[in-house]
């Protein structure tokens, strides 16, 4: 056990009794990457991944009573906000029209911005692209590895499933988005 | 334009074989890293993060009750950092999954155990003339208790025997945790019967019997092949398979120790029902249960490799 998941347990027992000013700490150091997380989770919507984050740490404040002492705080942060993506699409999806349907990818360079700009939108393009044809089980764990740098282990527990399946799911995920990458890159050179 | 969608994959697909894994190197790994990390990070905004505290200050917090507010107390104090304090609250967690497992054994689980002991039991207590010849492990509880014990242990694995797989694979529990906490369940119900048994037919018959030979002589059998039926279960995830393998092994066991079968002599097979094998059949109990513990995790890949070939 790290210093810094100690101290997230300490904050989290804070919390548990009562403290609110525990609060400050959970934010100040899981605010940037929470979000780093629900803005890849939903496509780079940003102000949806902002509300996704204000949800994952309401629910963080209603359920902490239900947070076990000695579980990793950091795994437990990143189920809830995994669930709080999940059930914001499962609700989205039976009411889901597709007027809004242009608003889940970010801004996109423009005609005027340099080359070098054009190709890394390209290449940002072509990233989101393939992590949207991920399934949803994949895509959690690639995103979590990659971009959250969490280990297998942490991820097996954010997840709720083994640590084999996390390393199936990572394989399965790099091989696809492997083939992705050399599509892309293949158009890029046409 | 492509839309994300959680289409319920994340949790459903859990406990479905995962499909095959590809080989991937460690320069795949790094390649396709380096290509996601060209999507940038979004940009940190200090106006929404003092919005987001602003918001989690004026949401209500659930006030602890005084005994939990005291418990938490304790647990909050730098103290509740030293080991010594965590094994309470790991005992306690313990605890709460042992019990909360005895509602996912099926009934029949119990009942078969306690019927065809019981019988056992009753057949040795009728007929104790006929067994008080100093042998103990010619009563008939005796010779009945490991494989009930197996046969109830195989049935507690593979998908078939249990419904609620999925929504235990969705617990923040491995699968290594739930399996122990049942195995060990089944294993002291049929224990505590045994030692009931033991004890009774020692009292009846004092002079024949030493209760740590009687105990000696269904102990070492049982945990032998209820360590066996678990990998058995583990490895090809079907537990008839395991029964059939487990009332096998037990049968040859039997005859080679009973009735001196010219068969199994000319084989050579040792006679592990013997006293003197007993070291050996612990022995070999803990390595089928810390096998099976270490390949419960990976039992999706062993029998989808297996499903494969």
């Amino acid at each position: 056990m790290t210093i810094t998941s100690v101290q997230d347990e300490i904050w989290a027992l804070r919390l548990q009794r009562g403290e609110k000013s525990a609060i400050n700490g959970l934010v100040e150091r899981h605010n940037d990457a929470l979000l780093g997380y629900l803005y890849r989770m939903t496509g780079g919507d940003r102000a949806l991944a902002e509300d996704l984050l204000q949800e994952t740490f309401l629910r963080v404040l209603r359920n902490i009573h239900q947070y076990q002492e000695g579980r990793p705080f950091k795994a437990w942060l990143y189920a809830i906000a995994t669930n709080a993506a999940r059930n914001h699409y499962t609700s989205a999806e039976s009411r889901r029209t597709d007027s809004a349907a242009s608003d889940d990818l970010p801004d996109v360079p423009d005609e005027h911005q340099a080359d070098e700009d054009l190709i890394h939108a390209d290449e940002t393009q072509a990233v989101i692209a393939a992590l949207a044809k991920l399934p949803d089980h994949q895509r959690e764990v690639i995103v979590l590895y990659y971009y959250q740098s969490l280990s297998a282990a942490e991820i097996a527990d954010a997840l709720a499933v083994p640590v084999g399946t996390v390393k199936s799911r990572l394989s399965i995920g790099i091989s696809r988005l492997r083939a992705a990458m050399v599509d892309a890159q293949k158009e890029r050179d046409a | 334009m492509n839309r994300f969608s959680l289409n319920g994959h994340g949790r459903n697909t859990a406990s479905k074989p995962e499909p095959p894994a590809p080989a991937v190197d460690h320069a795949e790994m790094e390649a396709v890293g380096a290509w996601l990390k060209t999507w940038d990070d979004p940009a940190p905004d200090a106006d929404a993060k003092a919005r987001l505290i602003d918001a989690l200050y004026a949401e209500p917090l659930a006030v602890p009750t005084a005994s939990k507010q005291a418990r938490r107390e304790k647990l909050v104090s730098p103290a509740s950092l030293h080991e010594s304090s965590r094994k309470g609250v790991a005992v306690r967690q313990a605890w709460l999954i042992v019990r909360a497992q005895t509602r996912m054994i099926g009934m029949m689980t119990w009942l078969a155990s306690l019927l065809v002991l019981g019988l056992g039991f009753v057949v040795t207590v009728v007929l104790q003339q006929a067994y008080l010849t100093g042998s103990t492990s010619t009563l008939p509880f005796v010779l009945l208790s490991p494989i009930v014990s197996a046969i109830g242990i195989a049935f507690l694995y593979g998908e078939d025997s249990d419904p609620a797989l999925e929504l235990e694979l969705a617990a923040p529990i491995s699968r290594r945790v739930i399996l122990l906490a049942r195995i060990a369940l089944v294993f002291a119900f049929n224990l505590t019967l045994s030692l009931i048994a033991s004890i009774v037919v020692t009292l009846i018959a004092p002079d024949s019997f030493a209760l740590s030979a009687v105990i000696l002589s269904w102990l070492a059998p049982m945990t032998f092949l209820s360590s066996l039926a678990f990998l058995l279960s583990v490895l090809f995830f079907q537990p008839l398979v395991s029964v059939m393998l487990s009332l096998t092994i037990w049968t040859v066991l039997v005859a080679r120790h009973y009735f001196q079968l010219p068969i199994l002599s000319d084989l050579r097979l040792p006679d592990l029902l013997h006293v003197e094998a007993y070291p050996l059949l612990f022995a070999a109990a803990a390595i089928c249960a810390l096998a099976a513990v270490w390949l419960a995790d990976r039992e999706s890949h062993i029998t989808h490799e297996w499903g494969q070939s």
